[in-house]
């Protein structure tokens, strides 16, 4: 972790103000990502999970700088880029690319899929045959045939065009790749396959991955280190393993409950934890701990007092009253705590 | 949700220059030829632009071809009818009709091309300045063109017409601005829409400048809608040019165009030569309906909007059944609830007929939870739906099977009978919460209707039944809850208010149609607690679809395996996920990333599912199985039970598979 | 009630818009109007410096503006330059045979249109479809003067079952009224029901595919109540947004179908000023049936509100 990470985020913050007017005059205001600080370092994946609505998407396009930043800082590569103008941005959009969710949508319907994936390219004014030569070898590079370039998105099935977007991405030989939900819009078997395709990418290009999910099986399968969002904020983040074995979050555990295992025999004898209630808005998020009105474990002062953080020393950092008062768990896992009723 | 419209990207204003350079670069771009063509090989419109290219023809040469002088006075012609000297007649003053007709033609058709061109080009570079680059510029553009708008066009355009005087160029002046309004709309609001696209949001991504992003992202998706609006845009100009030529103020006498013509013969030929109305009358109809065939042709060619082809049928609610077999006999004594035997059923399209279900069997004792799982396209749907003789019809129909639930055979009951069994022995929950419900009705009245549709139920006895149903379903504050709509609730209230509509009747039978892919993970954790405990308090029998293993896995007795429109493996779920005996059921195990198992290699199923036209005529799945031999490919495969389980495939004995890690 | 207070509202700045440009309109004319307030081109000069002065032609662009403006909210338009008469005097004389003339017209076309729209709709492609979409493929192509036209060379002329021209009002004599209001009206409301009905029909057609329409047979629903108030009431708020829409072309359409009538309402008033240059009447035919358009389209738009649950019930 001594390597200086390819990107890093300080009390990360995007607002958006909302249309009409609350009681008080005020507009309202939607704290979509409200004080994130992540790390990445070179040639791993972060995982960042959540329900939606947690702001994961937002924060994907802050770090990438689609939309201006509120407050906090991005560096990328060691540039401070949380200021830059759109035109300063432009040299710098090789070193960073995103893949979407939803390939389709993500492909103009009116271009080939071989224009939309140049066009990283042509935008550092590589020359069209040459941009042209390299979107054959990206299509090598990620298992698509060579006819499928001139044909029109919609001729291609989920996958195949998935598979053009990681191409896409991957045009420019970007340091950093940002991936929100690539592979949520597929199906099992074409999952697994662009899954693998990722893993195999990576290691042969060092490259890095912001991998966002809201499948925690899928993250936990191809990160390094995870993070949990809940309304805006990280609630955990750490080494995938111990934020598994050992969350220290309710919410992680929460969600680890939540997602059903695929063997009848396992997740029938497994604890489960059923949260009450849904994500509220993040436009009235509530007082002290965003989480409170869910946890199984709420105390008075979670209402009262936003959480600190607290940090283990295994590098688990999580956002919760329990570590520091009521059971005291001091970084150790929640699992150890019995659930009240 | 309207109020999260603020806007997304960051506003990167283009200046009214940039729009109009981007707009020429646009200009010079190759283009797709195929929709034209594909336009001309329809017979409405091909038909219609082949009149309109005559009528311009005839315009352009109308010098040439014109027998007559257009304003020679002839007073012994005086309303002459018809003749081979008069091929449309002559007017009031002897004037050859036929001439002033092509003549007028010139008039109308020039008119309407450069009030549509400079209406557009206008319509294009302020509507793209106002949507591409939003904030203040926009709204102040925006309540202009509402401004704009406000007044009826004709109106407008007689008050400028008539401030500026008589004269085509003034005509042609005034329809502009009147038409400019509308298409400035609709370039910004389709703008809006496109840049907001996540296309063009990759575009940002890739860093491609503004400019760029203009000529070959956004413009070639505003592109469609306006070359429509623009055809339907000329049909409106000519009618209105006609009606402000008619008022006078269109060329000036004796000049003739078709609203002047129109005028005259009523002024002076409606008690002598009534006929005469007809001939302008005519010629303005036939070319305003010719750009409404253009216009109709276009929209169904480049695929925007409603295509009014569309060859949409009567819903009646009722599946067809057109069976191309003899059902299988009903078995003598039968403890299943439902039993689907041999279900086949198929969407028929211009292309042909494409069976999507085939020979499916399935069967459901009381009580018992049953799986049925399988990748989207599979046909889990269709065939949960042809349970409820639900599927649409047409273009679908059930061609074979039985299903038999109770004991009667649902294929042939009639609408009333369904509907009897419909909500009372059988009962569905679908995907999508967010479109489930109704959105004009309160969640009350829609509870108290799924009462009232099966029994007399007094108003006060239902409402008491619908707070109970609520509180079943885990909804607090049952009251209030009544007097809302649909969409002042979150997806899993919506999702547990569907399911309390289900209840209502008490099934036997519950069909869940992946009631939880549509919610998030805890909210889906909650729903499916929320499935176990009704089973276990009212005993009834659930099919639950889903595509995911993991559910199944939580919740069912049983599993069925579906992959391209039949059941592969059916077992009880301890025994398919303990030994999986297709390799299909085998592959999804080992595809699916496991909480417990990270790092691992998933192992992948290569290639895709089939199309529905293209089925390989052995094994379905021989394309993309690891273990396929020539036996795979040679002749239908049947589903072959061994006690309680059945499997799909002629090496399932001989193979071991691995299962759940 | 909230909601209809923020409707009134959000026209405020439109309104504005409107009179500015209706303002506008009349300053761009080539021409002193100082002149013809002295009396045309026979006036003495003294006669017109003192117009300007009067007219207050020499003050700044947006104080005359603001000037016309505080008059005409005060209900003062100025006079004819023709007839020396008050134009708001006049206006309030025509404006309700112009509404007269619109309502019928509008009743006409709903009442034409929802029987055939819904009809349609629950069987498409069926008989009553195919003879309604040539008859709306018709009443499109076929501009309103020219069916004016073709109604009274047959009803009047050749069949002699209606006057020709001339108006009644309602209050003297609604049957009197009702013979005269007849031709223009259908003449002014076939194309309305045209698109009505289209819409209509493609919304029902919609609507019946939807995923609330599967919920409602699936709990058992008749086909009554299915197509008849379920699909019913979801089609009817589209086919209220293309009401609202066909409006601006019921009040232009009137202008040319009270010419061939001559009936006596601010179409043939307008039209009169146009051929005299008369231009305080042109302003305030123009304004007046803006807001006429305005207005109308207002209370369909609140009408709309009002029926749909996601508009007036917030979140
Ligand atoms: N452009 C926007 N304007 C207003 N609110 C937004 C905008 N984009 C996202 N949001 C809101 O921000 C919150 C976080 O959204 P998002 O980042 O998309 O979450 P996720 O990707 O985790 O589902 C949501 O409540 C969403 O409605
Ligand atoms: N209304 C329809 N018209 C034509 N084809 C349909 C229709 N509904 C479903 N299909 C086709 O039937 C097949 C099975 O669909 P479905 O049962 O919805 O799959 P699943 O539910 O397993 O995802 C798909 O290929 C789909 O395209
Ligand atoms: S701070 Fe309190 S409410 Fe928040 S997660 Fe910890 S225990 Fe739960
Ligand atoms: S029949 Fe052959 S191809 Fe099909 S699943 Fe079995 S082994 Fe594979
Ligand atoms: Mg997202
Ligand atoms: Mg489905």
């Amino acid at each position: 972790m001594s390597a200086e990470p390819i990107l890093r985020t300080e009390g990360l913050t995007k607002h958006f103000t909302l249309r009409g007017r609350r009681r008080d005059g005020a507009r309202p205001v939607l704290r979509a990502v409200d004080g994130v600080d992540l790390s990445l370092a070179p040639g791993t994946t972060l995982g960042l999970v959540g329900e939606s609505g947690s702001g994961k998407s937002t924060l994907a396009r802050l770090v990438l700088r689609l939309m201006p930043v509120t407050a906090g800082r991005v560096v990328f590569d060691g540039d401070d880029i949380t200021d830059l103008s759109a035109r300063d941005l432009r040299p710098l959009r090789h070193g960073m690319q995103l893949v979407f969710q939803d390939p389709y949508s993500s492909f103009d319907p009116q271009a080939t899929v071989v224009d939309s994936v140049v066009e990283p390219l042509r935008a550092q004014g590589v020359s069209a045959a040459e941009a042209r030569t390299r979107a054959r070898d990206l299509f090598d590079l990620v298992g698509l045939a060579q006819d499928h370039l001139e044909r029109y998105p919609r001729e291609l099935s989920g996958g195949q065009l998935q598979r053009a977007g990681i191409a896409r991405a991957l045009s420019t030989n970007p340091k950093l790749v940002v991936m929100d939900e690539p592979v949520s819009a597929l199906d099992v078997s074409t999952q697994a396959q662009v899954i693998n395709l990722l893993q195999d990418l990576q290691g042969e290009l060092g490259l890095s991955f912001l991998f966002i999910a809201h499948d925690l099986a899928v993250v936990r399968h191809v990160s390094d280190r995870i993070a949990v969002m809940y309304l805006g904020q990280v609630v955990e983040e750490g080494p995938a393993e111990a934020l598994y074995e050992h969350p220290t979050h309710p919410y992680t555990q929460a969600l680890l409950s939540a997602i059903p295992v695929p063997d009848p025999v396992v997740q029938r004898s497994r604890p489960r934890i059923v949260l009450r209630g849904e994500i509220p808005s993040p436009a009235s998020p509530p007082s002290g701990c965003r989480f409170r009105t869910r946890c199984p474990f709420v105390m008075d002062v979670c209402a009262e007092e936003e959480p600190p953080v607290h940090e283990s020393p295994d590098g688990v950092r999580t956002r919760c009253h329990l570590h520091v008062t009521g059971p005291t768990l001091a970084g150790a896992s929640v699992n150890t705590l019995a659930l009240p009723d | 949700m309207d109020e999260l419209l603020a806007h997304h990207a960051e506003n990167i204003p283009i200046t009214p220059d940039e729009a109009v350079e981007a707009a020429a670069e646009f200009a010079a771009l190759p283009r797709r030829r195929g929709a034209f063509l594909r336009l001309l090989r329809r017979p409405g419109p091909a038909v219609a632009f082949g009149y309109l290219v005559v009528i311009a023809l005839a315009a352009i040469f109308a010098p040439v071809i014109a027998p007559y002088d257009p304003n020679q006075i002839d007073v012994p012609s005086r309303f002459a009818p018809p003749s081979w000297d008069h091929l449309l007649g002559a007017d009031d003053l002897g004037r050859d009709l036929f001439s002033r007709l092509l003549y007028g033609a010139r008039v109308s058709l020039t008119v309407s091309v450069a009030v549509i061109v400079i209406a557009t080009v206008v319509a294009l570079v302020v509507g793209l300045v106002a949507g591409y680059s939003g904030g203040a510029v926009d709204n102040v553009i925006m309540r202009v063109a509402d401004g704009g708008l406000s007044f009826p066009p004709l109106v407008l355009a007689l008050a400028v017409a008539g401030i500026l005087g008589p004269g085509v160029v003034n005509v042609i002046a005034a329809l502009s601005i009147v038409f400019v309004f509308g298409l400035t709309r609709l370039v910004r609001g389709t703008a809006l829409v496109v840049r907001e696209e996540p296309f063009v949001e990759a575009s940002r991504a890739a860093g491609s400048r503004t400019r760029r992003i203009l000529v070959h992202r956004v413009f070639p998706n505003i592109r469609s809608p306006l070359i429509i609006a623009a055809t339907f845009g000329i049909a409106g100009v000519l009618l209105a040019e006609a009606g402000l030529s008619y008022l006078g103020l269109g060329p000036r006498p004796p000049a003739a165009s078709w609203g002047n013509m129109l005028r005259n013969a009523y002024d002076r030929g409606l008690y002598k030569a009534s006929w005469q109305l007809f001939v302008p009358g005519l010629a303005i109809a036939f070319t305003i309906y010719a750009f409404n065939v253009l216009g109709d042709g276009l929209r169904d060619v480049l695929g925007v909007g409603r295509s009014r082809r569309a060859k949409r049928r009567e819903r009646r609610g009722m599946t067809t059944v057109e069976r191309v077999r003899t059902p299988p006999a009903a078995p003598t004594s039968d403890d299943a609830l439902l039993r689907i035997e041999d279900l086949s059923v198929e969407f028929v399209s211009e292309r042909g007929a494409s069976r999507v279900v085939e020979g499916v069997s399935l069967a459901i004792r009381p009580g018992e939870t049953v799986g049925l799982v399988g990748e989207s396209g599979s046909g889990k749907t269709v065939t949960s739906l042809s349970v409820m003789r639900l599927v649409p019809s047409p273009p679908g129909r059930i061609v074979s099977g039985a299903i038999r639930f109770e004991g009667r055979n649902l294929l042939d009951l009639d609408f009333e009978a369904m509907r009897e069994v419909r909500g009372t022995g059988i009962s569905m929950v679908f995907q999508d919460p967010m479109t489930s419900l109704d959105p004009s009705f309160t969640i009350g009245s829609q509870l108290a209707e799924a009462q009232r549709l099966h029994r007399k139920v007094s108003r006060s006895a239902a409402r008491a039944r619908s707070i109970e149903l609520l509180d079943l379903v885990g909804i607090p504050a049952p009251e209030t809850r009544l007097r809302q709509y649909p969409h002042q609730l979150s997806g899993g209230l919506r999702q547990r208010v569907v399911i309390a509509m289900a209840l209502a009747n008490e099934p036997r039978l519950l069909i869940a149609d992946e009631p939880t892919t549509a919610l998030d993970v805890t909210v889906q954790a909650q729903i499916l607690d929320l499935l176990k405990r009704l089973q276990r308090e009212l005993g009834m029998a659930i099919l639950f679809v889903t595509h995911d293993l993991g559910v199944i896995a939580d919740l069912c007795d049983r599993v069925a395996v579906m992959y391209a429109g039949q059941i592969v493996e059916e077992a009880a779920v301890e025994e398919l996920f303990a030994h999986p005996r297709h390799p299909y059921t085998a592959g999804l195990l080992g595809a699916m990333p496991q909480v417990g198992g990270a790092g691992e290699r998933l192992t992948v199923i290569p290639g895709q599912v089939p199309m529905a036209h293209a089925m390989p005529g052995g094994c379905r799945f021989a394309d993309r199985c690891a273990f396929v031999t020539d036996a795979c490919r040679s002749g239908r495969i049947d589903l072959v039970a061994t006690g309680a389980a059945a499997v799909r495939c002629v090496r399932a004995g001989e193979l071991t598979l691995q299962g759940a890690r | 009630m909230r909601l209809v207070v923020r409707r009134l509202v959000a026209v405020v700045p439109t309104l504005l818009i409107v009179t500015f440009g209706v303002f506008l309109m009349v300053k761009l004319v080539p021409g002193d109007p100082a002149v013809n307030a002295a009396g045309g081109l026979s006036a003495t000069p003294e006669a017109i410096a003192q117009a300007r002065v009067d007219l207050h032609l020499d003050d700044s662009f947006f104080s005359q503006y603001g000037r016309w403006l505080g008059n005409a909210v005060q209900g003062d338009l100025g006079e004819s330059y023709q007839s020396r008469t008050s134009v708001v005097d006049d206006l309030a004389k025509r404006v309700p045979v112009t509404l007269s003339l619109i309502v019928a017209a509008t009743l006409f076309a709903v009442l034409l249109a929802v029987p055939l729209g819904v009809l349609s709709g629950l069987r498409p492609n069926g008989g009553v479809d195919q003879g309604s979409r040539v008859f709306s493929s018709l009443a499109i192509a076929v501009p309103n003067f020219l069916l004016a036209l073709i109604l009274v060379l047959v009803f009047a002329v050749r069949l002699g079952w209606l006057p020709p021209s001339g108006y009644t009002k309602f209050g003297d004599s609604p049957a009197e009224w009702l013979k005269f209001i007849v031709l223009p009206a259908i003449a002014l409301g076939v194309a309305v029901s045209a698109a009505l009905m289209r819409q209509l029909r493609a919304a029902l057609v919609d609507e019946l595919d939807t995923n609330h329409i599967r919920t409602a047979w699936a709990i058992g629903g008749s086909r009554r109540r299915v197509v008849g108030i379920h699909g019913l009431k979801n089609a009817s708020s589209p086919a209220i947004t293309i009401l609202g829409l066909q409006v601006a072309a019921l009040v232009g359409g009137a202008v040319l179908v009270e010419q061939i009538f001559a009936i006596p309402g601010l179409g043939t008033y307008m039209l009169g000023a146009i051929t005299q240059a008369d231009l305080p009447v042109i302003q305030g035919c123009v304004l007046v049936l803006a807001l006429v358009q305005i207005v109308l389209s207002l209370a369909v738009d609140i009408t709309y509100a009002l029926i749909n649950p996601k508009v007036r019930v917030a979140t």
